[in-house]
């Protein structure tokens, strides 16, 4: 049995005869709004047409760096689809109406496919809360089961797979695939998740041996309560950028340096980093490998971006906020017109966001910067450069309402407010309406400022409650256009 | 400020005119037995004529491979020209015994409560202990912070964990932001030579050296204490820098592989170590000019044999089993006796309240071996049953006969008989085990008569 990675996420696992593909991103970038799709890295192609004869999609959750129509509509309509019974409707309706027969699992039990035998596991319920219905899947050879692969991505470790290791129910996997979402920013950058309160160049957050507390993350923390030491561990994930001034690239995602600084440090387990279209052979296979040639890095274009990225770091560069993702409002009549809307929005969302972690921890706050809070805590901010209009609001914790603020200046609100964001009022609408992503328009045009953990901000707020998770009919819309705009085509 | 590197964790600080050594061990290497001395590498000699004057001198521990009489000794009587003030300061809790020495060697000793500012010339400095959460034979570790003029600072952190009240003062800026911190690798592990320290003779992983363990001590010396500072500083690693006498010591990583790894993994913020004689600027936190007083000399390609027969030291039988009896009270009402209380099985089996052996070897074959009766609470002498023993105890001792006689009479310290000729068993945690009693037990901390013993022998055997 071999793992064949084929960028960020994407792996092909196969054994005798058998193919088994797993969240395919086959183009060059991927994303379900066409204007705003993200490029794969390290940048490579992917002849498809080599996946022609494969007997099982799966797809372990409906995030875009997932779930690419474009890269399904490359695959042949002959293979099994998979998914686990959580997933969203939306997408579950897609993957029918692009011509596949879908099976979804909702049991731990065996499930053979030619040469291979695959189980599904929930992820662990203390997952964030935008990844919690991820399924994880345990491969492994039919015939024999001395150790398979289980690929672990975007989740804790489901305890049911744990529990099946203890009971002896399953042989511990010799590989284990971990995802490495975390996506450093340098100094003079920014990333989805920057606390915009705390993002001096010089800070520890931006300074210093970050990287070690990558690969901890990944490789120790993650690893902590699994059963076993697996053999292997393979690196993946954080393969995509998102081009911003001259920074493009993150630090510590090239996952080859990573796997050889981290052998360098182990006295026992293995830890593989692979480019896309390189293998990891589990068992020396006594029939020949095919040789994979039809996944090519484009190694130029890969060299220039690192560079860039050592540039970047050492000349202090830094990229700016884009003023918005979508076009900027032009004219006042609109600009009220959209803010109305907005204003309508915040009195619908205040009831989750009270109940959300961001609203849990901010009860919980007496003081900031050394002042008494009083009762509003949380603040949004809607701007619009084009017309030099900002307005902001408050949520009100007594009254449960957001109500106007007459602070503009995003310094003044940090000063003020533990928790709170500013974006272009056309993205804010654009998310809430269904026309673009949250996730086109974090780490791009949203700046957001939290006290306490990475995931207690208004960010991961969004993610819950407009990204599929929270609002599938948001997604619903956006897949709808993306197959109105798609030649689809069965591809035998 | 500059600082060198003497060797192993001995440092030298000038800042002008002003020179502080902190921690000296200016010789060869460290140990009571002068047949078996732990050698600093890399090997170097330190020509104390060269040397600059000294302001004054500061221990962080009283441990060996820090608090070195015969080196005290050594700067007063043959270097007293060089001393300016003969003045050791040592943090609060530093013990009664090592201060006796540090006296008897010609100095004044000042105590310092931890925190408190003291001044060395031109320098102000301030012992930091961590208080809790460390071993119990560390916990009178101080690290040291030392301040020049305000403006440039450094941080040398001795062999225990970073108090957290040295993070916040940096932080509120109660002291300055030190340009270089100096962090501790202390990571070691048995090698081919047989078990050290409190490794496990039962051929069970040991999760010290698994999981990624080379990342895991990478994450506790360098990666969280570095976000606990709101300012990244420049980092050097230091420690590990000795070699015990039969080379049954095996560091997996130098300090200079570890530096260059972290530095990959790391953003605007090199890591570095030093040898023996390089130093380090600290302001502009950068390599600095190396010390012509300290030269790299002819390393000893192996662990160097005994010079002939040791001369061994015996216990009549009646002292061993009173010395033992002693112990097994303390033993079994700390933690290490709940560890023994608790384990009714061993192998598949029932256990007798017979729980652990003491097996006294010697070369000869007249081996002892005692067993300690949890419900008598004593030791019993018993017939040797050689490696057997392992099958039928699940916690036990093995040392040479001599060395812990020596250890009773103070002539060893229990540090160096865990990497000599003890060796032990436990189906417990490491830190529950028999030897780590034994680390507490004979620590120079609470034995003020036997490490009085050792230290003025070591004093006596010193070269």
């Amino acid at each position: 049995m071999r793992a064949i990675f084929i960028g960020h996420q994407t792996w092909l696992v196969e054994h005798g005869s058998t193919r088994i593909l797993i969240d395919p991103l086959l183009c060059e970038d991927f994303g379900l709004v066409d204007e705003h799709r993200i490029e794969i890295y390290p940048p490579r192609t992917v002849d498809a047409a080599a996946l022609s004869d494969i007997d099982l999609i799966f797809l372990s959750h409906e995030h875009s760096d997932h779930f690419d129509i474009k890269s399904l509509n490359l695959l042949p309509r002959s293979a099994r689809f998979v998914v686990g019974a959580t997933i969203v409707e939306p997408v579950k309706q897609c993957i029918r109406d692009l011509g596949f027969t879908l099976t979804q699992v909702n049991d731990t039990d065996q499930m053979r496919v030619g040469d291979l035998s695959l189980r599904f596991y929930p992820a662990d319920p203390k997952t964030a809360f935008w990844e919690s219905r991820v399924t994880q899947v345990h491969i492994e050879e039919a015939e024999q089961s001395s150790g398979g692969i289980f690929i672990a991505v975007d989740a804790l470790v489901s305890e049911v797979f744990k529990t099946d290791i203890v009971a002896g129910r399953l042989v511990p996997p010799k590989l284990v695939i971990v995802s490495n979402n975390s996506r450093v920013s340098p100094p003079g950058a920014f990333q989805s998740l920057e606390n915009w309160g705390k993002n001096a160049s010089d800070s520890n957050r931006k300074v210093g041996p970050l990287g070690i507390g990558v690969l901890s993350a990944v490789l120790t923390s993650y690893m902590d309560d699994f059963p076993v030491q697996p053999e292997n561990i393979a690196l993946c994930g954080g393969g995509f950028i998102k081009r911003l001034g001259a920074f493009a690239a993150f630090p510590f995602s090239d996952q080859p340096t990573l796997s050889r600084l981290a052998n360098q440090l182990s006295l026992d387990t293995n830890i593989v980093g692979l480019l896309p279209g390189e293998a990891f052979a589990l068992d020396t296979d006594p029939r020949p490998q095919a040789v994979i040639d039809w996944v090519q890095v484009d190694k130029v274009q890969h060299n220039l971006l690192m560079g860039e990225l050592d540039q970047f770091i050492d000349a202090r560069k830094t990229v700016e906020v884009v003023a918005s993702v979508r076009p900027d409002v032009q004219d006042a009549e609109a600009y009220e017109e959209l803010l109305r809307r907005a204003q309508a929005e915040l009195q619908r969302l205040a009831k989750s966001l009270m109940l959300f972690i961001t609203g849990r921890k901010v009860l919980a706050m007496s003081h900031y910067n050394g002042c008494k809070l009083g009762p509003k805590r949380i603040v949004f901010s809607f701007v619009a450069h084009a017309l030099g209009r900002q307005d902001s609001y408050a949520l009100n914790l007594i009254s449960g309402q957001f109500e106007a603020e007459a602070h503009n200046q995003l310094e003044s609100l940090v000063g003020l407010y533990p928790f709170g964001v500013c974006l272009p009022l056309v993205d804010f609408i654009g998310m809430v309406e269904g026309d673009l992503q949250v996730w086109d328009i974090v780490g791009v045009s949203v700046q957001s400022w939290f006290e306490t953990g990475i995931f207690d901000g208004l960010i991961p707020f969004f993610y819950s409650y407009y990204g599929e998770n929270g609002s599938p009919e948001l997604l619903a819309k956006i897949i709808w256009r993306s197959m109105r705009n798609l030649e689809v085509c069965p591809c035998n | 400020m500059q600082l060198t590197m003497i060797g192993h964790e001995s440092w030298s600080l000038q800042a002008g005119d002003c020179h502080v050594l902190i921690d000296p061990v200016l010789g060869g290497g460290f140990g009571s037995d002068t047949d078996r001395q732990f050698a600093i590498i890399p090997a170097r000699n330190v020509d104390l004529q060269r040397m600059p004057a000294v302001d004054g001198i500061v221990l962080t521990t009283e441990h060996l491979q820090h608090f070195h009489p015969a080196s005290l000794r050594r700067l007063s009587s043959d270097c007293g020209h060089l001393l300016k003030r003969k003045v050791v300061y040592v943090p609060e809790l530093f013990p009664g015994a090592a201060e006796a020495i540090v006296r008897a060697c010609g100095y004044e000793v000042r105590r310092v409560d931890t925190q408190a500012e003291f001044v060395i010339g031109s320098l102000r400095l301030r012992f930091y202990m961590p208080f809790t959460e460390v071993l119990f034979w560390d916990s009178r570790v101080a690290s040291l912070h030392v301040e020049h003029q305000g403006r440039e600072a450094v941080f040398i952190q001795s062999d225990t964990r970073i108090a957290d009240a040295y993070f916040a003062d940096v932080n509120n800026g109660a002291v300055a932001w030190p340009q270089v911190m100096v962090m501790t690798n202390n990571f070691q592990c048995s090698g081919t030579q047989g078990p050290i320290g409190l490794d496990n003779l039962l051929p069970v992983p040991d999760q010290r050296y698994t999981r990624l363990s080379g990342l895991r001590l990478l994450d506790e010396i360098v990666h969280r204490p570095m976000r606990r500072l709101n300012q990244v500083p420049t980092l050097l690693l230091a420690g590990n820098g000795y070699r015990d006498p039969f080379g049954k010591t095996h560091h997996p990583w130098s300090n200079l592989e570890l530096a260059q790894i972290c530095s990959e993994l790391s953003l605007l913020r090199a890591v570095h170590s030093l040898t023996p004689g390089e130093s380090f600027d600290v302001a502009p936190a950068r390599p600095g000019d190396p010390a012509g007083w300290i030269c790299a000399s002819e390393e000893q390609v192996g662990p160097c044999p005994p010079k002939g027969r040791r001369q061994t030291v015996s216990l009549d039988t009646q002292r061993i089993k009173a010395h033992l009896d002693e112990m097994a009270r303390t033993w079994l009402i700390t933690r290490y006796g709940q560890v023994l209380m608790a384990q009714s099985n061993y192998l598949g089996r029932p256990v007798s309240p017979c729980r652990a052996v003491l097996q006294l070897i010697r070369d000869d074959g007249a081996g002892q071996q005692w067993v300690l009766d949890v419900s008598r609470v004593e030791f019993i002498e018993v017939p040797d049953e050689g490696e057997g023993a392992i099958k039928r105890y699940p916690y036990g001792i093995r040392v040479d006969h001599g060395d812990f006689c020596k250890l009773v009479l103070g002539e060893l310290q229990i540090w160096e008989l865990l990497n000599l000729s003890a060796s032990q068993w436990y189906v417990c945690d490491r830190y529950d085990s028999p030897l780590a009693f034994w680390l507490e037990y004979y620590n120079e901390q609470v034995d003020y008569g036997r490490a009085l013993r050792s230290y003025e022998l070591s004093l006596v055997t010193a070269p």
